[in-house]
């Protein structure tokens, strides 16, 4: 199968300034680069209303590419994720009883990424991931975890300089693997998944540090342990 | 003590009422005070991802609507259960939206567990958690991952006891599911503070 045609489907709700669509987009832009038809959507606006599902299924469904670029939530996929990934897979299920004929072939890709500094947190996602690919009927080409995702967080990957040299290099790859319709290659996986920062103590420090600056600018800094639902009795 | 029962059967899937009706009768006989939450009836609007809860309004999400009560809920019981449809072997849509909406009841600092990084709790105690999946039909793949994640939420909400059961609507054995439960609630009514 020749992919003429990709979607991207963002399932942060930040957006455009959002890890997901910066790793998406990124991934996007290389795939232009081979004459490939390409269009972002946000998946928190698009399946708002049955009107604007009914939408989100075609456009689905006229690409031979689909690549979701999402935040790890509560170690798995977040809530709109799971819906929107529902819709398609009850769509080509559908489908392939009704007219098995007009049920296209498509491929799936996908990229995770987490707040934790460990790429590996993301495994279990993945695994849902791939699981959906297989309910859904599309061909599975593998997923991308990338761990540190604060340090992203909705920035193009020229304002990160060389922090962002190997993940930059494993997309550039995973471009060149998904343009032959193929598995993504182990130097995807490794390159992508390699700490942004590499000493896990200093992502860590500078992590906690900002949560205390952002509280203190927001006037709250003594109030961020704060257990407000403590002992409270709730009736019905 | 106080269980609570997260019920994410969706808007147009199978009921969960049955399965639901089982766990709380169980629990009750092992004297809970058992509360259940039909998530579907419930206006709880998705995360935002904007850590507000954190830095902005800490411990609260800024959105009011039902998911404030149903964490303030959830922090105050001492076993929990999530009842879902297991979908890509993960959480319905409507058990998601309330779980991502915990985020405020742990804390933003990180920690290092098992050497890996996790947040920190900002309560003293939270509850043991119970996982029920329910399949259309005996599927070990996704069984696997289910349980895989809930063992993942149970290092990130602290649980001081987990167990997870999936059990296939077409080979249901209600019998299984009280004895899981039964011995999940003796467990969890153990010394529970860790």
């Amino acid at each position: 199968m020749t992919i003429k045609r990709a979607v991207l489907l963002i399932g942060s709700p930040k957006g455009n300034n959002s890890s997901s669509a910066s790793l998406g987009s990124y991934l996007l832009s290389k795939l232009e680069k081979y004459d490939i038809e390409t269009e972002a959507l946000h998946l928190h606006s698009e399946i708002r209303t049955d009107a604007k599902q009914t939408l989100f299924l075609e456009k689905v469904e006229e690409a031979d590419l689909i690549i979701l670029a999402a935040p790890l939530y509560v170690d798995t996929l977040p809530a709109k994720v799971i819906k929107a990934l529902s819709l398609i897979a009850d769509q080509r299920k559908k489908l392939y009883v009704d007219d098995i004929k007009s049920a296209k072939n498509q491929s799936f890709a996908v990229i995770v990424n987490c707040g934790f500094p460990e790429a590996e947190q993301n495994k279990t996602a993945l695994k849902v991931y791939q699981e959906f690919a297989r309910e859904a009927k599309l061909k599975y080409l593998g997923g991308i975890a990338v761990g540190m995702g604060g340090a992203v967080s909705g920035k193009a990957f020229s304002e990160m300089g060389g922090m962002a040299k190997d993940l930059i290099e494993g997309l550039d790859q995973a471009a060149d693997d998904i343009v032959r319709n193929h598995y993504l290659s182990n130097t995807v996986i490794e390159k992508t998944s390699k700490p942004l920062i590499s000493q896990k103590w200093l992502y860590t420090l500078v992590g906690n540090l900002n949560w205390r600056f952002q509280a203190f600018k927001n006037g709250v800094y003594r109030k961020i342990n704060d257990q407000p639902y403590k002992g409270e009795r709730l009736n019905d | 003590m106080r269980a609570l029962i997260l019920n994410g059967e969706e808007l147009d899937g199978i009921t969960l009422e049955q399965f639901s009706k089982t766990i709380s009768k169980e629990l009750q006989a092992n004297d809970f005070e058992v509360e259940e939450i039909l998530l579907k009836e419930k206006e709880i609007a998705d995360c935002l991802g904007c850590f507000d809860c954190w830095v902005k309004t800490p411990g609260i999400c800024i959105i009011d609507d039902y998911g404030r009560e149903a964490a303030a809920r959830l922090i105050n019981s001492d076993l929990l259960v999530f009842l879902t449809p297991v979908v890509f072997g993960s959480y319905s849509y409507q058990l998601k939206k309330a779980l991502d909406r915990m985020i405020p009841l742990i804390s933003p600092y990180f920690k290092k567990v098992k050497g890996e990084i996790h947040h920190k709790k900002r309560y003293p105690k939270y509850p043991s958690l119970l996982a029920i999946g329910i399949i259309e039909e005996t599927n070990e793949q996704t069984s696997r991952i289910f349980k895989n994640l809930v063992e993942r939420n149970s290092i990130n909400f602290h649980s001081p006891h987990f167990q997870t059961e999936v059990f296939a609507e077409t080979d249901l054995d209600y019998q299984e599911l009280k004895d899981t439960v039964n011995q999940f609630s003796k467990k969890a009514g153990e010394k529970n503070d860790n």
